[in-house]
């Protein structure tokens, strides 16, 4: 990618090219929408059918742990609209720091999440089959924890592969491609990590909080 | 046939096809003509592995009891018919085909909006479709296409990979979806206003917007059922409180309007072959535009018209009814322009005209039954009946193929330079259209009868009109090998065909035949709507 | 001629604005927590939806820079989000208007899966006794 702004052949000029991307970037993240959104559809369902259970369960979970999860990836938020203000006028070195930062929040996000997965493995709420937790057994009980495990599990693999995107992107930003002629790529993907936080914005009250 | 019979047309030197013809200019290539030639190679090779599972159905269905197969097998068979003509032929068939090549050109760009995403859906495509049929040898499952909880959750057949593999498959269509709408949306060239687009282009952008909602849905449940047979979560097993029938929202979301993914496209071409076919200004230009978007919308409220008799909710049932009833609309709406249109135009009865009114007839027919199967009441007596297999054959295979085959002949010259023997075109265009109505009218009369789907054994009594249908499927099976023996005689020894045999004032008939390698040796200005004829008594000769 | 109004950019997110959103979100996600800790019956899961959709929309709108960008993109979000609504309303209608002995919380018969180590349950009968 060279450093000033590269229009591809099949494009009028510079300004159709970012349009296209940011229209192209925003109908894939609707995608994603659509991905969760059978997901949120079964925790709807789920919840109507088994009140007691998801409250017992949502009860049981790590609020506190969680609320830092969500300031954790708002934090990443944070850094990559500044990522993506630092590429826009310019300057190479801070665009890297905050990407950098940005990714770090991710794999702090991760780390955390790990940790509540680690209780839940020792102390049996697990899904479906395998759920034995011996606190909470009233009906569904399997059943929230198995939208828990499908929910946030799926959320993780989108968080993992932010922080391989920021991640990229830090380097690339290392190599000094990107300046005020060029900083579409670091708007798209910070698109991309935006949504992973929006996500969890709402993951967050419906499975930790409610 | 051609006004210009007997003169002798030069064929371009230089144009997509020979401009690079190494392996790696094609297997590299970011040319969306070159990806929708592919896409074509691809397709007609699905359809013709479908096709064949298709007669292996019939041929087992002209006994009771066993006939060639055994009863597993012939569960495997209707499954992978199902795959194989849903999701590898009748999805990609005219978006990633005819959409790919004729878009861009139909609006006055040099290329979509991500060529080299262009070229990974094709990738994209091949894997999934490779997996699907790696699973299909290797114990291929026999749940049917719809994948059904609890048997394809607990089933010991290879469910799996095939889920994998529709799951990628998704991708590709998700990947086609994006790039026409940013096309479309970007891309327009000067002077082209969204009330100036072809129609075919109104039919491909309705038809992206349902590939981008839908297919992540699918996607989803897709994954669910895999992590649920592999793992056993029990989303959707009762036994821990989950819910089978979620697992058929979750399908039917995206099922139903997938099947306006396959119909759409085929009505944007209809619109373009009937305007040129009659020679004559599109009648309800805006009711057909708005139509599509209609049916785009539409047709997502309506999922649960294929669960009425799963035990749903009552409020479900009497909703998705309804709402089922509107689709109809649009498609009625649509119907009425097609006609006033050719009324009073000045019609030549060719191949791509036969396939007009074939699909005239079947979208009407075929539409209309699906009317009466999405009356509640009336659904009860027929689900899971051949009359609802009549129904979807008589629109995906009916209406959906006669678009796509109209398609193939009336662009055939414009992506490869070549007119094809019009006499075997008209043969077998009529082999189509009686094979399939001698194939698929019986069916109706079974299902009414109470010939459950999916069965493999029936009572004697049904044994007639079976035989009448497989007797039809191999007139459509002549039928279709007819078309890909001129077809591919055509490719090489076809006469040149000019720049624009059939007179048509669409948009791409204004470059050669075959286009060159960036479309137009100038990029167009546009001044007017496609389909403009000044009045029926001016033919416009082809140059 | 490019769609003219997906590029009506109306200014721009400045730095000293976003620093106000993300402390903003802040705000709000310590409000949700606070509040959760109260056990208010269905406002529990109102409020907290409403503060949800509050930190989406700064999000959205701020963050994502839809508040400056007009036309498709804005158009492109709201049709998901409308259809993730098509899609949960219809689910949870569904259950809603079932016959209700078809529905495990309502049917007395129905019992849990025993809490046993990888055990799987015991089958149902058809009959639907124990």
């Amino acid at each position: 990618m060279q450093p000033e702004g590269h229009v591809q052949e099949h494009f009028a000029n510079i300004d159709v090219q970012r349009q296209a991307a940011r229209l192209g970037m925003w109908a894939f993240l609707g995608t994603e929408i659509l991905l969760f959104a059978g997901l949120f559809a079964a925790y709807a369902e789920y919840r109507a059918l088994f009140h007691e259970a998801f409250v017992l369960g949502a009860r049981h979970l790590d609020a506190r742990l969680a609320t830092v999860e969500t300031a954790v990836l708002i934090t990443g938020s944070f850094a990559v609209v500044m990522a993506h203000h630092y590429a826009k006028t310019s300057k190479a070195g801070m665009t890297c720091l905050s990407l950098v930062v940005a990714a770090a929040t991710g794999l702090a996000f991760l780390m955390l999440h790990g940790i509540e997965y680690w209780h839940h493995f020792e102390e049996g709420a697990l899904p479906g089959k395998y759920y034995s937790f011996p606190e909470i057994q009233t009906a569904g009980a399997s059943m929230f924890f198995t939208l828990y495990f499908l929910m946030t599990g799926l959320h993780s693999l989108h968080v993992m592969a932010g922080v391989g995107v920021l991640a990229w992107l830090a380097w690339r930003a290392s190599m000094g491609a990107f300046s005020h002629g060029n900083y579409n790529v670091v708007e798209m993907g910070g698109l991309y990590w935006h949504l992973v936080d929006l996500i969890w914005i709402f993951l967050f009250p419906l499975l930790y909080l409610v | 046939m051609s006004p210009s019979e007997g003169v002798d047309i030069a064929f371009p030197a230089h144009h997509y096809l020979n401009e690079g013809t190494t392996v790696r200019s094609w297997l590299l290539t970011r040319d969306h003509k070159r990806i929708g030639v592919m896409f074509l190679v691809a397709v007609i090779l699905a359809l013709l592995l479908g096709g064949t599972f298709a007669l292996l159905l019939r041929f087992e269905h002209l006994t009771p009891g066993p006939t060639y197969v055994s009863a597993v097998t012939y569960n495997r068979l209707f499954t992978l018919h199902g795959v194989i003509m849903v999701w590898f032929f009748l999805i990609p068939a005219i978006p990633s085909v005819f959409g790919n090549f004729f878009i861009p050109i139909m609006i006055g760009a040099k290329d979509v909006a991500f060529p080299r995403l262009n070229l990974a859906s094709l990738y994209i495509y091949m894997f999934g479709a490779a997996l699907t049929t790696w699973a299909m040898i290797h114990g291929g499952a026999d749940t049917g296409w719809t994948f059904y909880t609890p048997y394809s959750t607990t089933t010991t057949t290879t469910v799996a990979p095939m889920l994998l593999g529709i799951f990628i498959l998704g991708f590709s269509t998700i990947v086609t979806g994006i790039n026409f709408i940013v096309t479309i949306h970007t891309m327009r060239g000067p002077g082209l206003s969204w009330m100036r687009l072809p129609l075919f282009v109104w039919a491909i952008y309705g038809t992206s917007i349902i590939q981008v909602l839908a297919t992540p849905v699918l996607g989803l449940v897709m994954l669910l059922v895999g992590v649920e047979h592999l793992f056993g979560f029990g989303l959707f097993d009762p036994a821990r409180g989950g819910d089978p029938i979620l697992f058929q929202h979750l399908f039917w979301f995206y099922s139903h309007p997938a099947v306006y993914i396959m119909i759409l496209p085929a009505m944007g071409v209809i619109s373009e072959t009937v305007a040129a076919a009659a020679r004559k200004n599109v009648f309800g230009y805006r009711a057909v535009a708005y139509s599509s978007l209609g049916i785009a919308f539409v047709g997502f409220f309506t999922w649960g018209h294929h669960m009425f008799v799963a035990g749903q909710g009552t409020f479900d049932a009497g909703a998705f009814g309804v709402l089922s009833m509107f689709v109809g609309i649009f498609t009625a709406i649509k119907v009425f322009t097609w006609v006033g249109t050719l009324y009073r135009g000045a019609i030549r009865f060719t191949t791509p005209f036969a396939y007009i009114c074939g699909f005239l007839f079947f979208l009407v027919f075929g539409g209309m039954t699906g009317i009466a199967v999405a009356t509640v009441s009336l659904d009860v007596h027929w689900h899971d009946t051949y009359f609802v297999v009549a129904h979807f054959h008589f629109i995906m295979v009916g209406a959906a193929m006669m678009g796509f085959l109209a398609a193939l002949h009336y662009w055939f010259p414009k992506m490869f330079g070549r007119t094809y023997h019009e006499g075997w075109g008209l043969v077998s265009a009529t082999l189509i259209i009686l094979g399939f109505n001698a194939t698929f009218i019986p069916q109706f009369l079974l299902g009414n009868m109470g010939m459950p789907r999916r069965y493999y054994d029936y009572p004697a009594r049904f044994q007639s009109l079976h035989v009448a249908s497989t007797a039809g499927s191999t007139l459509l099976f002549f039928g279709f090998m007819i078309i890909f023996i001129y077809l591919a005689l055509a490719l090489k020894y076809g006469r040149a065909a000019g720049r624009n045999p059939w007179g048509s004032r669409g948009f791409e008939w204004e470059t050669p035949s075959p286009p060159p390698l960036h479309n137009f040796e100038k990029l167009p200005v546009f001044t007017h709507g496609p389909h403009e004829y000044q009045g029926t008594a001016e033919v416009p000769h082809a140059a | 001629m490019a769609d003219s109004t997906a590029h009506a950019d109306h200014g721009e997110l400045s730095p000293a604005r976003s620093a106000l959103i993300y402390v903003g979100l802040l705000a709000l996600t310590v409000a949700t927590y606070l509040f959760s800790r109260h056990n208010l019956g269905t406002w529990s899961v109102v409020i907290a939806l409403v503060i949800a959709i509050a930190k989406a929309s700064l999000v959205a709108l701020f963050f994502m820079q839809l508040w400056y960008h007009r036309g498709s993109v804005r158009l492109a979000l709201a049709t998901a989000v409308l259809w993730l609504f098509l899609l949960t309303f219809f689910v949870v209608a569904d259950v809603k208007s079932r016959y209700p002995l078809t529905n495990p919380n309502t049917n007395p018969l129905w019992e849990p899966p025993a809490a046993a180590q990888g055990h799987s349950p015991p089958q149902p009968s058809p009959s639907g006794r124990p």
